[in-house]
């Protein structure tokens, strides 16, 4: 397989710096700033923001690189919501972009923002992705003409701490009356709101991909070396029946992942984000799909020790169940991606699977 | 594993667009009866040769022996669209998939110039001489043996679910030529047999819906001249091995089952609950199950073989063939009609009985799983 040199250059970074050591410490800190050093060091976690925003340039294609190989090491570092997400969103409407952790609050029924006439912000942001670190935070505001996109400082507001399932910083932020500089905000059209989700949902995408590959590794040398009964318990038909089908859906999430890279890199539909919608749709759904079989099966080859919490397996199945169903679970995009198709006509299907675009 | 993104050009765009026009105006829906699977080998052989003249059978075949010479994923394409209608391509399909290939990898000049040119004009049909009652999953059990005669071989055993031998008459037999010994893949050779020859028996063997599709062949000292010999005597194994995973990767294995869902869509309408989700469930399955299609596509063409590849691609496609019927039949209450008036449920009734064999004709999916599991340990160390 060819070899990418940005991602190798992360991979290699991440293989370093999350040694055993980062790991011990980032089960108290609840994140690792020593992997977040390191790469923030080679500037990888503002690859895709432009330069002009603040960022380190590259495109949108390689913010997908970066977050892949973050997710090969379920390094919990907030690269996907500084860079591909919410900086890569913020510069693309011409704000800039600060040098620090940004996180982004994904739209959502539950959140509530204002931004008054005086430019105060007001409201709940729920399950804000490392919210207690960041020092920005891109969300979406309504205002009295219509949605704005606002940089908020959380140190401005009141955060509470929570975790989801993966012991991933998810934290509600509220706001009251804070200021917002009129930099810090931009016209936010419904399309915007479209490329900010579907942003989020690359990124789940690209960090499922690589968590499946690292549970498929995982899984593949554990059942080799655990010996029951004489032999290699991966030599046992039932096992390696559940370790075919692991393996099998690791290499689908993985290529679901590369392929959308490559259409960006190649801008085969076009330039805007939205023109990649029903492949970003259907890689999220068929990923989500991938991962609920490798997260089930990783844990059953494993057998009892692969619960424990000494195992490296759950850092990467309880992530796989949370980046599944993030910015869309599979229920959701199959349901879009059905919706959709059936809108543009029965006709329509084939060709866009052929095509990897919606025609009607 | 290699997996690697295709991104396609414009020019394989215009042909996929030609091959959609010609196959719209050449078999207008409702004119014929799309295939699935097994059935979809619906042997046509003025189709063929309509698709033949078209340009369309045995793309790659090298310009010298009158093909295309075009690419495997010109190829693929072409093949894609005629599998989403259901196209009655079953005469010429094995022929165009396995042997050819298999001809240009081990033929001999004078093979070469008897076979390439019929196949390529739709007119020269070849069916799969490979199981045996013995010998399903476990082909180094094959007895079928020949023995040396003056001239050539003398070939004895049976040879049980050649799909189409009726209608499609030469056949890549393999056989035993050596006895078997320590090394249970060595002595075996492949044959290039007419069945219409003295001393072979057809019998059929009806499947479950009462249609004849396979056969049982018996070999009672059937002359084959050493002309005949595909490759080299004593090495079949291999042969053999690269045939099974020509026809492991392609759209076949994943696509029998579209006109299904297209049938239901346009004759049922799409007003049933809960469509739109398993829609998306299946089109999302079938975007990332032809990627990986496609990718292998070029990357045989680029010489590679991919045997853990190959065999995830048809583990994941013919399970995705079933499921595409088993979930609308789960959206419907009524059981459809294979007398049905409405063609939509005729095409799903026969689906539902079709649909078991994808996963066991070809190899089956226990079997690749086994190898599957094998090249990821091989890849891992």
């Amino acid at each position: 397989m060819s070899v990418d040199p940005l991602e190798s250059t992360v991979a290699d970074i991440l293989a370093e710096a999350w040694n055993l050591d980062a790991q011990q410490r980032a089960e108290s800190e609840g994140w690792s700033s020593d992997c977040w050093e390191m790469l923030a060091k080679a500037e990888m976690p503002w690859v895709g923001v432009s330069e002009t925003s603040g960022g380190a340039g590259g495109t949108i294609a390689d913010a997908t690189k970066v977050v892949r190989q973050v997710g090969r090491y379920a390094a919990p570092v907030p690269v996907a919501e500084t860079g591909l997400i919410g900086g890569g969103f913020a510069a693309s409407l011409g704000i800039e972009v600060p040098r620090g952790i940004v996180s982004v609050a994904v739209p959502s029924r539950d959140d509530a923002l204002r931004l008054d006439a005086a430019g105060n912000v007001s409201g709940v942001l729920h399950r804000v992705p490392w919210g207690r670190h960041a020092s920005a935070v891109v969300a979406i505001a309504d205002a009295e003409s219509g949605q704005r996109v606002v940089l908020l400082d959380p140190a401005a507001g009141k955060t509470e701490e929570r975790d989801n399932i993966a012991g991933e910083p998810r934290d509600k932020l509220t706001f009251d009356k804070v200021g917002v500089p009129a930099d810090n905000t931009a016209d936010c059209p419904e399309e915007a709101v479209d490329e900010l989700f579907l942003r989020g949902a690359l990124s789940r995408v690209a960090l499922v991909a690589g968590a499946s590959r690292a549970v498929a590794r995982m899984a593949v040398k554990y059942t080799q070396e655990r010996h029951q009964f004489g032999r290699a318990v991966g030599n046992f038909q039932a096992v390696s029946t559940r370790l075919a089908a692991l393996v099998e859906e690791s290499e689908a999430a993985y290529l679901a992942s590369r392929v959308l890279t490559s259409r960006l890199e190649n801008e085969t539909h076009g330039k805007r984000l939205g023109d990649y919608e029903f492949e970003i749709a259907a890689a999220k759904a068929a990923t989500a799909r991938s991962a609920a079989e490798v997260s089930k099966q990783g844990h059953q080859v494993h057998g009892a020790i692969g619960m424990t919490r000494e195992y490296p397996l759950h850092r990467f199945n309880r992530r796989l169940w949370v980046w599944a169903h993030e910015y869309g679970s599979e229920r959701y995009w199959n349901k879009h991606l059905g919706w959709t198709l059936l809108a543009n006509g029965v006709d329509s299907i084939w060709p866009t699977v052929a095509a990897g675009r919606y025609t009607s | 594993m290699k997996f690697e993104p295709v991104e396609v050009s414009e020019r394989d765009d215009e042909l996929r667009q030609e091959a959609r026009s010609w196959i719209a105006a050449t078999l207008p829906t409702g004119s014929f009866r799309p295939g699935q699977g097994l059935h979809g080998d619906i042997h046509s052989p003025e189709f063929s040769r309509k698709l033949a003249e078209r340009g369309w059978v045995g793309m790659s075949i090298d310009p010298q022996y009158g093909g295309g010479g075009r690419s495997p994923l010109e190829r693929f394409i072409v093949v894609e669209e005629l599998l989403r209608v259901g196209a009655p391509i079953g005469a010429h399909a094995v022929a165009e998939r396995q042997t050819v290939p298999m001809l240009m990898l081990h033929g001999t000049q004078e093979q070469r110039d008897k076979f390439l040119p019929a196949i390529r004009a739709g007119e020269a049909y070849f069916s799969v001489g490979m199981s045996e009652p013995n010998a399903g999953s476990d082909l180094a059990a094959v007895r079928t043996k020949a023995t040396r005669v003056e001239g050539g071989w003398a070939l004895s055993g049976t040879k049980i679910w050649t799909s189409g031998a009726h209608q499609r008459p030469y056949c890549i037999v393999f056989c035993r030529t050596e006895p078997p010994s320590e090394d249970r893949h060595a002595g075996f050779s492949q044959l290039l047999v007419d069945l219409r020859g003295p001393g072979i028996t057809l019998s059929p063997i009806h499947f479950m819906d009462g249609s004849h599709q396979f056969n049982e062949v018996v070999f009672d000292n059937a002359f084959v001249p050493d002309s005949m010999v595909l490759g080299q005597i004593g090495n079949g194994w291999n042969q053999v091995m690269q045939e099974l995973s020509l026809e492991r990767a392609g759209p076949e294995r994943i696509l029998s089952t579209w006109p299904v869902l297209e049938a239901f869509l346009a004759g049922r309408g799409t007003d049933d609950d809960g469509l739109d989700e398993v829609l998306g469930r299946i089109v999302a399955r079938l975007w990332i199950i032809r990627q990986m299609s496609l990718s292998l596509t070029q990357a045989f063409a680029e010489g590679s073989s991919l045997r853990g590849e190959g065999a995830i691609v048809k583990d994941l496609g013919t399970n995705f063939e079933q499921e595409v019927v088993s979930s609308l039949l789960a959206l419907i209450d009524e059981v459809p009609e294979l007398d049905s008036p409405e063609r939509w449920e005729t095409v799903f009734a026969e689906a539902l009985l079709m649909t078991p064999s994808t996963t066991i004709r070809g190899g089956t999916v226990e079997v690749l799983r086994s190898i599957v599991a094998r090249a990821a340990r091989d890849d891992d160390s």
